[in-house]
């Protein structure tokens, strides 16, 4: 595969993904700066394992997987605080009575999903969020379908009890 | 049991079971209320999950990561990428590239006050605060008008730029927001000022939030006579409050953002010192900490110069051993640049934001990188210019480094001297014991109470002065490995803690003493200066306040002090309030439902439902909730599902007056990312359901023909044109004559009433620094035209299509501008020729007859007006009535009665 194919494939990927990686990054994260940096990291890891571009069978799934890995050791390393988060959804609300109609709402589904450690978190969002299917979380994710199936059990109990705390402190 | 837990898990992923999983879960679950419970659950889940809204990347992301990699400066789609370099060349440009590009980026965004550099003419600029040479005009927020008459108009641009940065880097960058700023104090001398100011602002994100600050900015003049901020920018009252819960950790880092010009004048000695090599050498010897602070902030460069991180971008970037250094510099010398040691990873500097240790590390580390990348730049500068063009971004970076220092002296100890401006308990270091502490001993209440940032400068002055700069690592070492300020103290400086305290003290008591010196000196040379009508100043400090209070007690002072919460760049000229008649056939929202305007003025009640869109005719209202496609006779307050037996979720439906029985909405079924989804119609009695284009989703609205058969759209931001019964066919934008289109992303078309032209947003790398613009097309004769290019604020989407008035002359749409003062509502001619700015607002739909425009406000204080623009002078009246209303249509009542 010539050189020049992977780039191509690289910047094809870059402009089919990058604002999805951005966003799932931005739920995994919880901070629109760490979003767009992590965002950029995963596109130069794209770019740094090209080479490998050709063979990957689903390629998606496998920029997923570079930003999940990204998000999950950033989270790792220790995120020690987390500054206002989950603002800037709402820039995106050009009228302001939806916003209020369902910031309530959203608010709470918002913060129960924060309370979800991301391993847990990345899954539910693929799959509810984004519909994936089993399949292809699993090859995001790097674990085997049956572990996705389990997770997203597991995540779907935690969110529901992290959603009605919220809902009724 | 067993059994039942298994069938709990399928529940998880109902969608995805096959067949025989199916009939297992779908025979159990109805004799089981817990598992229809929890299968209701989890259906809800799903629906508010995918409804959460889509955040946008940062609006430079692509043309940072696209140029680095195609070694080109401006976007390019897939397939169309420039190949002028040679292949064996690219990677290692693209190497650098990313680092450098990246990197400054980033520096230009901790920078604040510099936007993204020209693109224009290289032009020296040894003054880094200087607005763009093209792009934007500087940001005046909002007119201070007390500075009208007492502080220049430069000092006031900034202020509000500096304000506006504050305000925004809290806010997380959401909507533009209105900050009121009164000015409390301002001092100028002959070439600093100091400029006191406190505002309250709110702005709606998920919360709504309420910010109140008090902040302290120092000026500096060069000779030339342009104003920047100096190096200290004080911020002595901060309150945060959130009103929908406690208060979030507020991270004093979106704060520093604006505090990172104070450096400028150590690298530059130490570039002019020429000694680069030993400077880096003994700054990683300095540095042997951890710089891994906050893991954001980190320069390694490994011995081998086999890879170069710089994590502020996160950016990592192996093999820079592969750069064949010969074909750039004139004179390459292996091992010239000595490289930073490699840093252990074994601490972090910093848990706590706004720690003092982070602050020195910040300080340090900042000054560091800025040597780095300048190296590194030179060394590709040294080269072929061919390379260096490709990248504005390093040209400009470049000129500004290479300018040489300000001809002009730094001035007074401008930090001591605010100091002195201010009440007593700022006037003092905090006790070492706190400046010193360990972090995890300063909690959030400390820091916003008491910003230690400031002081830590001041400490970090002292240390300057008494014991070098050299100081500096052995103190962040010690601030990584000691837990008490007195082992600090010791290790560092092998002092004894109280003896250094009181050495400190008597250091800053001496600068403070000769501060009034200074100032009063200053001031009298700026009273002989500068002309300050109607305002008489004192020097003395305690008379300072009586004299700024017999100010405010002038009636003139009174005037120009009250801030215009509607003040702009354009005057705007207001017209009295409208005859209610005038408005009939308005269509607005309240949070009680949808209302419309009648004949008499009065406003009809149509549907306790706001959103959704209404029938040309006002007799039926389509909706969407939670996925479906309603629709509503508001006659007979019948309501029916339209998209019930289909499983995609269905989201902003739109009528389309050429078809009334047609709905045309945007349907989502797979992960595709695309806001709108894919456009798809549904007929009035449920019928006829059909997926248009089921190749990709669109970013935004259709915009739907009047012959009834063609739907210009947006297929993943390019433009397609839709036809009934045919397909779907892609314009081809470089058949256009005119602007070039090619690799902008497009959505949000809006057809003119001729349906010559289409009128879309554009987003993208455009000249002269902007990034959205509307792009007309004129279809017959294959011409394209930018018209009103702006810098889009980030974040922001694309805005709500524009709309075209009746007479295809005017288009009025909604522009997110980050100068806030042009972000609102324009109506510019469709040949660009003319345009008029109508203040802050969003959304403007004509009158059917064109006479008038009529758009919302949203103003977080009192919530939403209804403004009306008449055509004819473009003069603007807000409705006193209703409160809290947006705008939604503007119809025929012929048409509807």
């Amino acid at each position: 595969m010539a050189s020049e194919d992977t780039q191509e494939m690289v910047a094809d990927l870059f402009e089919r993904y990058h604002a999805a990686i951005f966003a799932y990054l931005y739920r995994l994260l919880g901070d629109s700066e760490s979003a767009n940096d992590l965002t950029q990291e995963t596109f130069v890891k794209v770019y740094e394992t090209r080479n490998r571009l050709p063979g990957v069978d689903n390629q998606r799934a496998w920029v997923y997987r570079i930003a999940t890995n990204l998000a999950i050791n950033a989270n790792k390393r220790g995120r020690r605080f987390r500054w206002l988060s989950w603002q800037q959804g709402d820039a995106l609300e050009s009228n302001p009575l939806d916003s209020a109609r369902h910031s309530e709402t959203r608010l709470a589904v918002e913060q129960a999903l924060a309370a979800l450690p991301a391993d847990y978190r990345a899954p539910l969002l693929l799959y509810s969020h984004d519909g994936w299917s089993v399949e292809e979380v699993a090859a995001a994710l790097g674990i085997s379908q049956g572990a996705v199936k389990t997770r997203l059990y597991r995540a779907r109990e935690m969110f529901r009890r992290a959603y009605a705390a919220e809902v009724e402190p | 049991m067993m059994r039942h837990r298994k069938i709990e898990e399928l529940l998880a992923v109902y969608r995805s079971l096959d067949a025989d999983q199916r009939q297992l879960v779908d025979e159990h679950v109805p004799t089981c209320p817990s598992c229809t419970a929890r299968l209701a659950a989890y259906e809800e889940m799903d629906r508010a999950l995918f409804a959460l809204p889509t955040p946008a990347p940062d609006q430079h992301m692509r043309s940072l990561v696209m140029n680095s990699l195609a070694g080109d400066a401006h976007m390019t789609p897939p397939g169309r990428r420039n190949r002028q370099l040679a292949p064996q060349v690219f990677p290692f440009v693209a190497a650098v590239a990313l680092v450098l590009v990246l990197g400054i980026a980033a520096l230009f965004m901790v920078r604040g006050f510099v936007r993204t550099p020209s693109v224009g003419p290289k032009v020296v600029r040894p003054v880094l605060v200087e607005p763009p040479t093209v792009g934007p005009t500087p940001a005046i927020v909002q007119t201070v008008e007390v500075s009208a008459n007492v502080v220049p108009a430069e000092i006031q641009a900034i202020v509000n730029e500096v304000l506006q940065h504050s305000v925004k880097s809290t806010a997380l960058g959401a909507a533009p927001m209105d900050v009121a700023p009164t000015i409390r104090r301002f001092r100028q001398a002959d070439d600093w000022a100091v400029v006191d100011v406190s505002y309250e602002t709110v702005y709606e994100g998920m919360a709504t939030t309420n910010l109140s600050a008090r902040q302290v900015i120092a000026l500096q003049q060069a000779p030339g006579g342009v104003w920047r901020p100096a190096e200290l920018i004080y911020m002595p009252e901060m309150t945060l409050r959130q009103l929908w819960g406690p208060q979030k950790t507020l991270s004093l880092r979106h704060l520093d953002l604006v505090y990172y010009e104070f450096d400028e004048p150590f690298v530059r000695s130490a570039v002019e010192a020429s000694d680069l090599d030993a400077f880096v050498e003994r700054a990683a010897g300095d540095l042997q900490i951890p710089l891994e602070k906050d893991e954001r902030l980190t320069l390694r460069i490994a011995p081998d110069r086999s890879a170069l991180w710089e994590d502020e971008a996160l950016v990592q970037v192996d093999g820079l051993s592969d750069l064949p250094l010969g074909d750039l510099a004139p004179t390459p010398t292996p091992g010239v640049f000595t490289p930073l040691a490699p840093l252990p990873n074994t601490s972090e500097l910093s848990t706590v934001v706004g720690s003092t240790d982070l602050d020195v590390g910040l300080t340090i580390f900042s000054r560091l990188r800025r040597v780095a990348f300048l190296e590194l730049a030179r060394r590709i500068a040294g080269g072929t210019t061919q390379s260096v063009d490709e990248f504005p971004a390093l040209v400009s970076q470049l000129a500004m480094w290479e300018a040489g220092p300000p001809a002009y002296p730094v001035g007074p100890d401008i930090s001591v001297t605010m100091l002195a401006t201010l009440p007593a308990r700022f006037q003092e270091l905090p006790p070492l014991s706190e400046l010193l502490a360990p972090r995890d001993t300063i909690d959030d209440a400390w820091v916003l109470q008491d910003m230690p940032y400031s002081k830590a400068m001041i400490f970090l002055a002292f240390l300057e002065e008494t014991y070098g700069k050299q100081a500096f690592g052995p103190l962040v070492r010690a601030l990584s490995s000691e837990t008490t300020w007195e082992d600090v103290v010791r290790t560092a400086f092998t002092a004894d803690p109280a003896e250094f305290e009181a050495q400190v003290r008597e250091w800053l008591a001496a600068k403070v003493t000769s501060v009034p010196g200074i100032v009063e000196r200053d001031m009298a040379t700026a009273a002989a200066l500068t002309p300050l009508p109607s305002v008489t100043y004192s020097p003395a400090f305690a008379t300072q306040e009586a004299a700024y209070a017999e100010v405010l007690a002038t009636q003139t002072a009174q005037a120009l002090l009250t801030p215009s919460p509607t003040a702009t760049a354009t005057p705007l000229l207001q017209a009295p309030p409208p005859d209610p008649r005038s408005l009939s056939g308005l269509v607005y929202r309240t949070t009680d439902g949808l209302w419309l305007v009648g004949a008499d003025g009065k406003a009809r009640f149509l549907s306790d439902q706001p959103n959704g869109a209404l029938s040309p005719d006002a007799a039926r209202l389509v909706t969407s909730e939670d996925g479906e496609i309603w629709l509503s006779n508001l006659t007979t307050g019948e309501r029916r599902n339209l998209t019930e037996p289909q499983d995609d979720v269905a989201i902003i439906p739109q009528w389309w007056p050429a078809r009334p029985d047609a709905v045309i909405f945007g349907s989502h079924r797979s992960g595709d990312y695309a806001s709108f989804g894919f456009l798809t119609a549904v007929s009035t009695d449920g019928q006829g359901y059909q997926l248009l284009d089921g190749q990709e989703g669109s970013f935004e609205r259709p915009a739907l023909g009047r012959d009834g058969q063609t739907i210009a759209y947006d297929r993943g931001g390019k433009p397609y044109l839709y036809r009934w019964g045919m397909g779907s066919e892609l314009i081809d934008v470089s058949r256009f004559r005119g602007a070039d289109l090619a690799g902008l992303r497009m959505a949000n078309p809006a057809w003119s009433p001729d349906e010559n032209k289409l009128a879309w947003l554009v987003y993208g790398e455009l000249d002269g620094g902007s990034t959205m613009a509307l792009a007309v097309m004129d279809l017959a004769r294959l011409e394209a035209r930018l018209v009103h290019p702006y810098l889009v604020q980030p974040m922001g989407g694309f805005p709500p299509a524009a709309t075209w008035s009746p007479d295809g002359q005017w288009v009025a749409f909604s522009a997110y501008d980050q100068d806030p003062s042009r972000s609102g509502v324009w109506v510019v001619r469709a040949d660009g020729s003319q345009e008029r700015f109508l203040g802050a607002g969003s959304q403007p739909v004509w009158h059917p007859d064109g006479s008038r425009l009529a758009f919302s406000r949203f103003d977080a204080a009192s919530g939403s007006t209804i403004v009306i623009a008449d055509a004819a002078t473009w003069a603007v009246a807000e409705l006193a009535e209703p409160k809290d209303g947006t705008v939604a249509d503007w119809i025929r009542l012929d048409q509807a009665e």
